[in-house]
């Protein structure tokens, strides 16, 4: 098959199926800017660029003369006499792309790059990672996870320069990077996939943290420290890893003061976003002014701002428990970000400001739709304790850095905005979290839910 | 008994205080023919190999820990004789016994003692560690810091000071003496010929000092352990060494010997750390305690395996966990002063627990499941209560309850002349809770147990397979599979009190039809997705994964 056949095989369905994947944004004619056949045969393995409304998303395409009943969930649609179909299900052809990286191979511009170590033992299946996720990940038994980047932005992916800076430091919070795919796009190179080591046996930190929180709730002492799901500790070697990863970052990607001009930058920049939240949400007027407030405090304490490379997306479900300690993933910036956005240097409080987002999000989360009104209390109390314990461990490694100013303030402000924003669109009923945050920032006073 | 290499790797072990268990003379403490009586019931219930806290004679300031005369047995307890007919009966019913031997000192009654500070210069005069100041290998911890200020102490009979890690009334050998080396293992050959078919070693760390050095797991010591498992291995092939070293694992597997002949210094020790830290696991809902401590555990020898227990005679022993660990143990499990014991904690595992069953079987199957012979403490199998208000580690060691009859059916005698009162509260109390009412409940926890332990034997993989972490979405839900050959045990624990759900990545074992393994049921297939299991709160499932296999038996 060429690759002109294998553009030929695009299933007409393609369109529909597209539009019913929720990582699929855009809206409208869709075209295929190339094809790549990855492996000829039954079943084949073809890579697409698809583009879109200006965006553009890359898709791995199985195809088989007949497709059997266990591949059926992952069917786009007919291709001529065959049967196209997603093909990360397909363990023989996810075993291709692996084989890919080992060789070290380059099809058509797309260059498998790396230093995948070597087995002993057969080769290792690769199934997609179960759940709905931005990105589309491969796990190979406990020894790799290849990511593909469904949508594809022009240039190096932060994840991969992230990482790499990281390892190259010997950095011990991270997945150890292994390989990428890259090609051209636009002319510039780009990453479509990183291949990372497996993190065995861990666990991510939301399902960790709401079990602490759901235990204190069941508890009738109201001292968290009391409760047997107690989290803190963990808060603690959490905010001792992210300073480790922020010192890191530093040390290899540099940091820099920001200007005067570059300041007054930031701070307009916090209340454009609050300019658009207050023009979707109208239940944020009331606090426009206090917000406002906080904004213009970062620039009057006169402490310069320094920006450094970070994760830029952190929060509880970014975060692996490993058997050993505390391994951040998923280094792509902020979601729906520009390329340069997603790699600008930010300050350090931007990671803090979202992860003590998280835990909020964490305290409060069981309280949503639920009346038990004595739960409140205690639920903010868990908050305190450990966003305190988070704090304190951030502190442990980096005791220059002072937590707590009008700038993290000011991030978690920022990011509180943008979450009421999200939530108003998508789950008005939890618009209540990021907003009590919010009154209880401006007014002093705790607000509902805690 | 029947040679049979390795048994120990998959025997189930029981900790039981001659004290403590049976009185068959009616002079209020239990004997050495009095256990004998009840070796019926410890077949019943399952029990491979008893384990014997040292009934040698003594003056008894240490629990038996401080012996006066290797060869002789504490007179309470009986004779040589009536030990001799232990391990016989024992041996009938197809069960082993060891005892504890303690290498690192003699009481000071011991007549080797008396010799050594009366006169310096003969036979016995460098049989113990002399000094004329008390300043030499001061990088040596002070274990009962509660107790004790000092390693040295000064006796006015010699005029010299003696080393000693333990209690001042417990002076340590001098392994630096060849004679001393030749006269324990004389002790152990001893024991060895009457029959016994092991030792564990107490507090092996610490037989030789330097300079210079904490004192603990030094070379010399190694090597000395390496001559006792010469004379086991040439002159009493099956028996077994087990090496009582409160340390990390990683200096642990030291005492297991060279990696490379299978091992050749003791043939188990106890796995100290994973204890508290799966009281912790539980406590915090996590499975990262018990993952932490078991990924810092190294491979062992082939012919080695650890000993895992709940409880013990001795406290729940917090000297392997951190500070911060070990603050947050107190917090939760001792909120009564009186409940702490040097660094650990007086409780019995019900009382531990809360008296709560669905804990009291998770932490069972854990105990069953987890990598290593399980060592059962006497009465936990039908959750007895413990009482604080006895002196330092007597509080876990009253009665064992046998029936609701005076004194719970372990002695005859005057209530009033029993070694320490029966449990009498209203939770624990012989009267409700006691082996003859429990016999009698399919529902009861001794039943329970005994089942479980009849399922663990079924299954080799449990005693001698590998053991390989799941990992899994839920980290509350500790996930295992233990693997001999074609056995593979699939074990499930949900460490919250709340029921939860896990997807557990069993791809490896696609098709497999999960067989839950005390009941009986066929779970649905193995498929390419990860598997979904839900669990109660507490709950736990032990499935047995082999596709091609019907039923349970051994293979």
């Amino acid at each position: 098959m060429t690759t002109s056949e294998a553009v030929a095989v695009l299933p007409e369905e393609l369109d529909r199926w597209l539009e019913s994947q929720p990582w699929f944004r855009a809206r409208g004619p869709v075209t295929c800017e190339r094809a790549t056949v990855l492996h000829h045969g039954d079943p084949a393995l073809v890579h697409l660029v698809l583009a879109c409304k200006g965006r553009r998303y890359q898709l791995l395409v199985g195809v088989r003369d007949a497709l059997p009943e266990r591949l059926e969930h992952a069917r786009i649609g007919a291709a001529g006499e065959r049967v196209a179909y997603e093909a990360v299900y397909d363990p023989e052809l996810t075993a291709v792309l692996l084989g890919h990286f080992e060789d070290l191979a380059e099809v058509a511009g797309l260059r498998f790059r790396g230093a995948v170590p070597p087995r002993y033992a057969a080769a290792p299946v690769g199934r997609p990672f179960p759940g709905p996720q931005r990105n589309c990940s491969i796990v190979y038994g406990q020894r790799h996870v290849l990511k593909f980047f469904r949508e594809l932005t022009p240039g190096d992916n932060p994840e991969l320069v992230l990482h790499d800076a990281l390892h190259s430091v010997g950095d011990p919070h991270i997945a150890a990077p292994q390989g990428s795919l890259e090609s051209e796009l636009d002319g510039v190179r780009t990453t479509f996939a990183v291949l990372h080591e497996f993190v065995p046996l861990g666990a991510l930190g939301w399902p960790m943290a709401t079990a602490s929180v759901r235990d204190f709730l069941a508890n009738p002492s109201d001292d968290p420290q009391s409760a047997g799901g107690d989290f803190a500790a963990e808060a603690h070697r959490l905010g001792r890893a992210v300073a480790k990863v922020h010192a890191d970052l530093r040390e290899t990607l540099g940091e820099q003061v920001a200007g005067p001009g570059d300041e007054v930058e930031f701070v307009a920049a916090l209340h454009t976003r609050l300019d658009a939240a207050l023009d979707e949400v109208p239940s944020l007027a009331e606090f426009e002014a206090g917000i406002r407030a906080r904004f213009d405090a970062v620039l009057a304490t006169g402490e310069p701002i320094r920006l450094q490379r970070v994760h830029g997306d952190l929060h509880l479900g970014q975060v692996l428990r490993s058997p050993h300690t505390w391994v951040l993933v998923d280094f792509e910036g902020e979601p729906h970000g520009t390329a340069a956005e997603r790699s600008r240097p930010r300050p350090a409080e931007h990671d803090v400001a979202t992860a003590l987002r998280s835990l909020h999000y964490a305290a409060a989360q069981l309280l949503v739709g639920a009346d038990d009104v004595a739960m409140r209390p205690k639920a903010a109390r868990w908050l305190e304790h450990n966003r305190d314990a988070f704090r304190a461990g951030y502190a442990d490694v980096s005791p220059d850095r002072t937590l707590g100013g009008a700038l993290l303030t000011a991030v978690e402000l920022d990011r509180a905005v943008l979450e009421v924003r999200h939530e108003h669109r998508f789950r008005p009923e939890w618009m209540v979290i990021p907003l009590s945050a919010i009154a209880e920032t401006v007014t002093g006073a705790p607000a509902w839910p805690v | 008994m029947e040679h049979e290499a390795n048994w120990f790797k998959g025997a189930v072990f029981y900790e039981v205080l001659v004290r403590a268990f049976c009185d068959s003379n009616g002079d209020g403490t239990g004997d050495l023919r009095g256990l004998a009586s009840k070796l019926d019931y410890l077949r019943w219930l399952g029990v491979d190999c008893l384990w014997l806290p040292p009934f040698y004679a003594s003056p008894l300031r240490d629990g038996g820990y401080d012996i006066s005369d290797f060869r002789a047995v504490l007179p309470e307890f009986g004779t040589v004789e009536d030990f001799q007919h232990l391990l016989e009966e024992a041996h009938r019913r197809g069960i082993r016994v060891i005892t504890d031997l303690v290498l690192n000192h003699t009481s000071d009654a011991h007549p080797w003692f008396q010799q050594s500070r009366l006169d310096p210069t003969g036979p016995y005069g460098d049989f113990y560690v002399w000094s004329d100041d008390d300043s030499a290998y001061s990088d040596a911890r002070i274990i009962f810091v509660d107790t004790e200020s000092s390693n040295w102490t000064y006796d006015p009979v010699r005029g010299q000071f003696f080393w000693h890690r333990f209690f001042s009334h417990q002076p340590d050998l001098n392994y630096d003496n060849p004679a001393v080396q030749d006269a324990m293992l004389d002790v152990l050959r001893f024991w060895l010929e009457v029959g016994i078919d092991g030792f564990r070693l107490d507090a092996v760390p610490y037989l030789f000092e330097r300079e210079g050095t904490n004192c603990e797991n030094l070379p010399e010591t190694h090597d000395f352990l390496r001559k006792c498992r010469k004379v086991v291995d040439d002159e009493f092939p099956g028996r077994v060494l087990l090496a009582e070293a409160n340390q990390w694992p990683s200096d642990v597997v030291e005492y297991f010997g060279d990696q490379a002949v299978g091992g050749d210094e003791c043939h188990m020790a106890f796995h100290f750390p994973l204890m508290p830290r799966i009281f912790m696991a539980v406590r915090r809902e996590s499975r990262f305690p018990i993952s932490e401590i078991l990924a810092q555990t190294p491979a062992i020898p082939e012919n080695a395996q650890w000993g895992i227990f709940l409880r013990n005679h001795d406290e729940l022993t917090l000297e392997m966990v951190s500070d911060e660990e070990r603050d947050y143990m107190y917090a939760e499990y001792a909120k009564d002063p009186r409940m702490k014991a040097n660094i650990g904690i007086r409780r019995r595992l019900a009382p531990l627990l809360e008296n709560d069953r669905n804990q009291h079987e998770l932490f069972t199957a854990l105990l069953l499941s987890l990598p290593g012979s399980p060592v059962l403490y006497y009465g936990d199998e039908i959750g007895m209560g413990d009482n604080i208000w006895l002196q330092d580690r007597d509080a876990v060691r009253t009665p064992m309850q046998w029936t609701p009859d005076r004194n719970a059916g372990f002695s005859s005698c005057d209530p009033g002349r029993i070694y320490l009162p029966v449990i009498m509260d209203p939770v624990y109390g012989y009267q409700g809770l006691n082996v003859e009412a429990q016999v009698r409940s399919q529902s009861s926890l001794l039943n329970w147990t005994r089942r479980m332990i009849e399922v663990r034997k079924q299954h080799r993989a449990f005693g001698h397979g590998d053991f390989t972490e799941l990992g899994g979405s839920n980290p509350t839900v500790l996930a295992y599979l233990r693997t001999l050959g074609t056995d593979v045990v699939l074990c499930v624990n949900n460490l919250s009190r709340f029921p939860q759900p896990v997807e557990l990545d069993l791809a490896e074992h696609a098709g497999a039809v999960p067989l839950e393994l005390t009941g009986g049921v066929r779970f649905p297939a193995v498929g390419e997705l990860p598997y979904q299991l839900m669990l109660p709160g507490h709950g736990f499932y032990w499935f047995q994964l082999n596709s091609d296999v019907e039923g349970g038996d051994e293979k």
